[in-house]
């Protein structure tokens, strides 16, 4: 009997299984498995949406490495950002969650809600554009005319110096969000019994018990807030967007997603945009293997 | 959270509105502020606002004639016969009624009023003192706006309230009855009810002249020498046809009291079974268009009401809220019902927090009693039933049998007095404010010694006495709202503030000042919102008091459930985006698909206007109409359900369509060159291109519907102060410039923004006015290493960069507050929402074309202005669907100039004065509701409109643009040349996307300019 038809066989056996799992399965190669083959697909192509699709191999993927200085741009800022707010948002919700989870049940409901509270209400970080308006009568221009630090207003978000980062506090800002609710029910589900024999075992601080015993039990939290941090992370250009504009000044905070949407949405290039996209998708691809490592090491 | 964001915002936004409120300021209040007195060479509309500067308010006028003795005899007549008219060398060739000296109308020998120029009558007073001066006019049918007029004695005008007299039309609904002779709405293809059209009645209707902004009730009472005195009546807007002009005795109505004693004594109740229903959406007559019945799905009870369908239950609401704005209902009391009644109404007042709205009550056209001048309508979030009363007394009224009209008129009620002094004192802090701005800048430091002590002494001791009256205000806004509240805090704070200012130290004026902004800025926003007396209504009862027939506010708690339910099924049932024919199609018939990304009001007008005229002229063309997303009409293009026709494309869009082949040329059909001739050249050239070559087959995508461009506004009162003019060339510009910056006030300019596609127009305006271009060979490359592109470009930035105009700025309201007196803006945004936004400065503010260029060889002075347009286009499918040709044909219709100009019209009478329409229709455009005045600036600038040309990559020169401004902005680069650092990125982009687009396809993908466009 080949693997195959031991395959067959196990399947018909279980094909209740399967049954149960055709709706979901269906809808995720028709909505997410298909656009990613079809994208990959175009990147190989011209397409400009209108007329049929023209095939032209790895052009697009040579003219983005080689003949778009943008894009070498977009990288870059797209790796400054994920790896300023991806881990520094990642350990921040880790903390304040550690943090909170030692307070009493009813307050930590509330300073809970006051942490997560600026990731729920949506277009809040539109506040830091009036803080920083480039106005003479915004917050931060009044403030430091005021103190007559400057005579005429900065444009804060025009400047290419002040762009990527006032973005990026403003993205740490609005990071604390389901990954930090992930990892206050994971510190609730522990077994306190553990805590117990742990002391017991002979573990001398609160680092030992954290490293020794808490993160080992919340694995499945910690790869979970790692996803979405990434996902964050890379795809965060909407507050650069809202904030700075589209496009940034002088692309100073231009990201691939940027560069996606400029090609996809403006210049009607989709051939070009796919080929931008497939390379997002990758170094996401790469950077969850990354993390998925990573995380084997903890409590080792 | 939210709420936080909320208060944030409102914050803001608040700290934002500068000085609001009414500069009339600077002319009415202290004599301290006298314009400077000018030699001679101030001309046009400068010169007018010198003359306004100069008047006295009403009640400076009343209290100069206090002495004088009130005139008690028989009215005297003016002798029409003396009339001679004046057309002030304004152009009597467009205008719709010539002065006739002679008109019969409805049977009355009267006077012509044209809508330019002036009458003037000669009149004999026997005996000096004050008259009432009244007429009778007839509203003659033009365009839908007020009739104004200007009204002089021997050649004066005697204090300010009458620079602007308001008569209002007369306007019906074109109702539609059934055999019953009730009235029935037609329906639209979605079954909801079509609000009818309205069409102007005109009527004989008495007048005395009051005050139009509604502070004073009752007539003017004016002083006259004896002997021989001159009246004469100068047009604002709109013709009007006058009769029997009498100077009388003042007059007053009787109180309640006396009304009340005059008709019990004589008449008794009326029957208990007497109970007359008026729907208040069936108005019999409105003064205004704006006037119509409205949906109200808001309470169960609101009759009619449906929970599918969308009817017409109510009148009233946000447009109802205008001073002088009256709408009329008739009844008949029946035989043998004769006697005694009261009035109850069903509406809802949820605008004014804590006070009253207030209607003034005609019965039979006449105000029966003092009290009525007032009727109060209090505040609640849902609707109430209320008796017409006031001082806790219901008021009672006699009717004999017959005929009746009823008429509620916006007042100020109760609150003018308040309203008024509120707004007085509010110009004198903002007068104040001005001036401690010009001393000391926008943002004073407490540091510096400004010495206000010195220089504005008056002022000061003068903030003192305002900060006790604005207390006194204050308090008596409690007494009338019933306790402190939102309102008179905000009056206290400014208050407060004014007392810290004048009594303090002298840092505290600095110190203060921002609050000061803040707090006036408030006061002024709480002006604005209780002055807008907004008010729906239900149904009016009028009923005997016997009658034992319940009203009730609101239904039950069963009665709004069921509804609620009925409510939310039927949201499953109902597609509210698509608009479809009422009328059944032939069976040959052929049906396009026409996309709109406008309003749902917008859309409505379309269709009704299809349904009537289209459907009537081309019985087999069908038209579905659907409101959709932007951004929909590429991805239903892609999969083949897109539309035959999609309006309100945007020039590049239409362009970047156009070049991927999804957009038919439009120029081949039948008709088309006639079609091309109701549009200027500019409106065309961004939608034309030449094929294959410059010289080649020349292509049209789409047609223009609408066409914007920018003008420069002023504020005439502050150029009067200033004693200049407005500038008409650059070289003027910065003279103006100079002198307006030492004052500390501020002048606004477009920044090249790419978020604001048309800003990249005034640069290109620059450039043309310099003798330069935009594209060069053809459109393949960018000519901005030009010298005139240099030279704009440098100039662009300089006004930043050296003249430290602000970048980002609220351009409504700096302007408002006279902050910011010079403005370059987009004419008709800004003109549509400053003309609401800010009532109060009417006719302080103008506009006239960008300033010009002088050439150094010719001296001729080029004034070419970029204008951007939203274009139809007729989508490629439309050719494979066999649709084409229909689609031209309802792209011709719409764009005839009656269509437009109905359109136009209906809209203005959909939004009021803030629908303007800018038509890409000239002679549509022409026909709006323009005032003399703005008509003459307007077609000025439409002789030097010019576009420019849309080319594949077009959209990266905005882009890069933008990048080399901000570059001299934040790091001082010398303008030209971080300009020419950018060339090669712009070149390089139209290089890339001409050949991708050429890339062995046919010549219809090679798009060059026109060889005798872009400017050249």
């Amino acid at each position: 009997m080949t693997m195959w038809q031991w395959t067959w066989k196990e399947m018909k056996r279980n094909y209740i299984a399967y049954v149960m799992c055709l709706p979901f399965f269906a809808i995720f190669t028709l909505f997410t498995i298909g656009p990613v083959l079809l994208s990959m697909f175009f990147s190989l192509t011209i397409f400009n949406m209108v007329e049929a699709p023209k095939f032209i191999f790895l052009e697009n993927y040579s003219r983005l490495f080689l003949d778009d200085d943008v894009f070498l741009l977009a990288v870059k800022n797209t790796l400054i950002f994920a790896v300023i707010t991806g881990p520094v948002s990642y350990f921040l919700s880790l903390f304040v969650a550690w943090f909170i989870n030692e307070l009493p049940p009813k307050i930590r409901a509330v300073v809970t809600l006051i942490f997560y509270a600026p990731s729920i209400s949506g277009g809040i970080y539109m506040i830091w554009s009036v803080i920083f308006s480039s106005d003479s009568y915004g917050y931060a221009n009044a403030i430091l005319m005021e103190l007559d630090i400057i005579s005429t207003p900065i444009l804060w978000f025009q400047n290419a110096s002040y762009v990527m980062p006032i973005c990026i506090v403003v993205a740490l800002w609005t990071s604390l969000g389901t990954s930090f609710l992930a990892f206050i029910g994971g510190l609730q589900t522990i077994d306190k019994a553990q805590f117990e024999a742990a002391a017991v075992d002979g573990i001398r601080n609160r680092w030992q018990e954290l490293w020794y015993v808490t993160l080992p039990n919340m694995k499945q939290q910690l790869m979970f807030g790692a996803v979405m941090a990434i996902s964050q992370s890379f795809g965060f250009g909407v507050i650069v967007t809202a904030l700075a504009g589209f496009p940034s000044v002088n692309y100073c905070a231009h990201t691939i997603v940027h560069h996606l949407e400029d090609y996809g949405g403006q210049r009607f290039e989709v051939g070009y945009a796919s080929a931008i996209a497939v390379i997002l998708f990758v170094i996401m691809i790469g950077s969850n293997t990354l993390v998925n490592k990573m995380l084997e090491k903890v409590g080792q | 959270m939210r709420r936080t964001k909320i208060t944030a915002v409102i914050a803001l936004v608040l700290a934002m509105l500068c000085v609001i409120g009414p500069m009339q300021a600077v002319l009415a209040a202290s004599g301290s502020n006298t314009p400077a007195t000018q030699s001679g060479d101030i001309t046009g509309t400068v010169a007018e606002a010198i003359e306004i500067l100069g008047d006295i308010k009403w009640n400076a006028y009343r209290e100069m004639y206090a002495d004088a003795e009130k005139y008690t005899g028989a009215d005297i007549t003016v002798d029409p016969g003396t009339a001679s008219f004046d057309a002030q060398g304004d152009d009597a060739s467009s205008i719709s009624y010539n002065y006739d000296p002679k008109a019969v109308y409805d049977g009355v020998s009267c006077i012509v009023l044209p809508e330019i120029g002036e009458v003037t009558f000669k009149v004999n007073v026997p005996k000096a003192g004050l008259y009432s001066v009244s007429w009778d006019y007839y509203d003659l049918p033009c365009k839908a706006t007020n009739i104004e007029r200007t009204f002089r004695i021997n050649g004066k005008v005697p204090f300010n309230e009458v620079r602007n007299l308001i008569m209002s039309k007369n306007w019906i609904d074109n109702y539609r009855y059934d055999e019953n002779g009730a009235i029935v709405y037609d329906k639209d293809g979605n079954g909801n009810d079509r609000r009818p059209s309205k069409s102007q009645a005109p009527c004989w209707t008495s007048y005395t002249v009051c005050d139009p902004t509604g502070y004073y009730n009752g007539g003017f009472a004016f002083y006259f020498e004896a002997g021989e005195n001159t009246i004469t009546i100068e047009a604002q807007k709109e013709p009007v046809a006058i009769a029997n002009i009498k100077l009388g005795a003042p007059e007053t109505a009787p109180t309640y009291a006396e009304y009340k004693a005059s008709i019990e004594s004589k008449y008794s109740k009326a029957p208990a079974d007497a109970y007359i229903m008026i729907e208040a959406e069936y108005a019999s007559r409105t003064s205004d268009s704006t006037l119509y019945a409205v949906n109200d799905r808001s309470s169960a009870i609101t009759s009619p009401q449906n929970p599918t369908y969308s009817v017409l239950n109510s009148i009233g609401g946000s447009t109802w809220q205008t001073m002088g704005q009256w709408i009329e209902w008739e009844f008949t009391v029946e035989k043998g019902m004769a006697g005694i009644y009261e009035i109850d109404s069903r509406f809802i007042q949820s605008e004014i927090e804590g006070l009253y709205v207030s209607r003034r009550l005609y019965i039979d056209g006449k105000v029966p009693f003092e009290e009525a001048n007032g009727i109060e309508f209090g505040f609640d979030n849902a609707w109430q039933v209320a008796t017409f009363g006031g001082n806790g007394e219901t008021f009672e009224f006699y009717f004999d049998e017959g005929k009746h009209t009823l008429r509620l008129e916006v007042v100020y009620g109760n609150l003018s007095e308040v309203v008024s002094e509120i707004r007085t004192a509010l110009n004198e802090i903002n007068e104040i404010y001005i001036r401690i701005l010009q001393i000391a800048g926008a943002t004073p430091d407490s540091d510096t010694s400004y010495q206000f002590y010195a220089r504005i002494p008056d002022d000061i001791v003068r903030m003192g006495e305002l900060s006790t009256e604005l207390s006194a205000i204050s308090e008596k806004l409690k007494v009338i709202g019933g306790g402190a509240g939102s309102n008179s805090a905000t009056i206290d704070n400014v208050a407060r503030v004014l007392r810290k200012m004048s009594r303090d130290s002298e840092q505290q004026i600095a110190k203060q000042f921002a609050a000061l902004k803040s707090y006036i800025g408030n006061l002024g926003t709480m002006l604005n919102n209780i002055a807008a007396q907004t008010l729906q209504m239900d149904y009016i009862v009028v009923k005997s008091a016997d009658n034992g027939t319940a009203l009730r506010a609101d239904g039950n708690f069963f009665e709004n459930i069921w509804y609620e339910i009925r409510r939310f099924i039927s949201s499953f049932t109902t597609d509210n985006s698509s608009f479809t024919s009422v009328t059944e199609a032939g069976e040959d018939a052929i049906t396009i698909e026409v996309w709109t990304t406008t309003s749902r009001e917008r859309t409505q007008l379309i269709r009704a206007l299809v349904d009537e005229d289209f459907s009537a002229k081309n019985p087999n063309i069908a038209v579905n109409m659907k409101i959709v997303a932007a951004g929909t009409l590429l991805p239903a293009t892609l999969s083949g359900k897109g539309p035959d026709v999609m309006m309100d494309v945007a020039q590049s869009d239409a362009i970047n369509y156009a070049v991927r082949g999804a957009i038919l040329d439009v120029s081949g059909y039948n008709g088309y060159d006639e079609l091309a001739s109701r549009f200027h050249s500019s409106a065309l050239a961004p939608l034309t291109v030449a094929l294959g070559s410059a010289d080649g087959h020349r292509a049209v995508y789409g047609v223009p519907q609408t066409q914007s461009f920018d003008v420069m506004f002023y504020r005439k009162d502050v150029f009067a102060n200033l004693g200049v003019n407005v500038p008409s060339t650059w070289d003027e510009f910065y003279q103006i410039l100079a002198k307006l910056l030492s004052r500390n006030y501020q002048v606004g300019i477009i920044v090249p923004k790419t978020a604001v596609p048309s800003s990249l127009g005034f640069y290109v305006s620059l450039i043309y006015q310099n003798g330069g271009s935009l594209y060069k060979n053809a459109g393949t490359e960018i000519a901005l290493d030009q010298d005139a592109a240099l030279t704009s470009f440098t100039m662009l930035c300089d006004f930043f960069n050296l003249w430290s105009c602000p970048v980002t700025y609220d351009a409504a309201n700096r302007f408002r507050t006279g902050e910011m007196p010079l403005l370059i803006a987009d004419y008709i945004s800004f003109y549509n929402q400053f003309t609401i936004y800010a009532t109060e400065l009417k006719g302080l503010w103008g506009f006239t074309s960008i300033p010009g260029t002088r050439n150094p060889e010719t001296g001729e002075i080029d004034y070419s202005n970029v204008s951007t347009i939203q274009a139809m286009v007729i989508m490629k499918d439309a050719a494979a669907r066999g649709t084409d040709a229909a689609s031209f044909e309802y792209l011709k219709w719409w764009m005839e100039e009656d269509i437009q100009g109905e359109y136009a019209n209906e809209l203005v009478a959909l939004l009021g004065p803030a629908g303007k329409y800018n038509t890409a229709n000239f002679n549509a455009f022409n026909a709006m509701p323009w005032s003399a005045s703005e008509l003459k600036a307007l077609n000025n600038l439409y002789t030097h409109l010019k576009g420019y040309p849309e080319m594949p990559g077009g959209y990266i020169i905005l882009r890069y643009v933008q990048f080399a401004f901000t570059d001299t902005y934040n790091y001082g680069y010398v303008p030209s040349e971080s300009l020419l650092d950018r060339l090669d990125a712009i070149d390089g982009e139209l290089a890339r996307k001409r050949k991708e687009l050429e890339d062995g396809k046919d010549v219809s993908r090679s798009f060059f300019i026109p060889s005798d466009a872009d400017s050249q």
